[in-house]
């Protein structure tokens, strides 16, 4: 599985997307933002995922 | 048994300048609280490294749950650096099986964390394939 390179603009970011990365559909660095702009659109069966900065690694 | 692959984030390589994947181990959970459960799913990564499973406060806003009433916490990372935590009882659901759990919510959390107290623990095995980039959870 790949991801859609649109996601290079979201860096440190919170996304909302669908489960095959093929787009953005809502985006914002904060995820309580992210949620209300989710609630008032009710988008529903997507995925809110935080995009680590791309230069590094995680650790635990 | 369940088995899934490891999922993709974008990696700029610092060496080389070139865009490549660097694949972890997530998974797809929804939270839930009394009767309300996530109307998306969050994307949680599984460490064996973590202690307990730690969480964005805001997504237990999104179900209902006044996180702060938990039990409070420190936790820290690799570094010196601790912060709080509260842990609270909720519902965890992955494809389609639903458990209890205790996770702890915290402030400025980035990438939600499945630990090993509260969620390893309920397998038997969990089989990491690195070379083959998927994971197993064994019940």
């Amino acid at each position: 599985m790949t991801i859609n390179k649109a996601f290079k603009q979201h860096e440190n970011e919170w996304v909302l997307t669908d489960r095959k990365y093929s787009k953005v559909i809502l985006s914002n660095k904060d995820l309580g933002k992210l949620q209300k702009e989710v609630k008032k659109k009710k988008v529903k069966d997507a995925v809110v995922m935080f995009i680590p900065p791309f230069d590094a690694f995680i650790t635990s | 048994m369940a088995k899934f692959d490891f999922e993709p984030d974008l990696h700029l390589n610092p060496e080389t300048n070139n865009w490549e994947y660097a694949y972890r181990p997530y998974l797809f959970v929804k939270l839930g609280y009394r009767h309300r459960l996530s109307e998306n799913s969050i994307r949680a990564l599984i460490d064996s490294g973590s202690d307990h499973n730690i969480f964005p406060a805001e997504l237990a806003s999104e179900i209902g749950l006044d996180y702060k009433k938990g039990v409070k916490r420190k936790t820290t990372a690799v570094n010196e650096y601790a912060f709080i935590v509260y842990g609270n009882r909720v519902k965890m659901e992955y494809e389609g099986k639903v458990v209890e759990t205790v996770i702890y919510f915290g402030e400025n959390v980035k990438i939600p964390v499945l630990g090993r107290n509260g969620f390893f623990n309920y397998f038997k095995k969990v089989n990491f394939d690195v070379k083959n980039k998927n994971f197993e959870l064994i019940e």
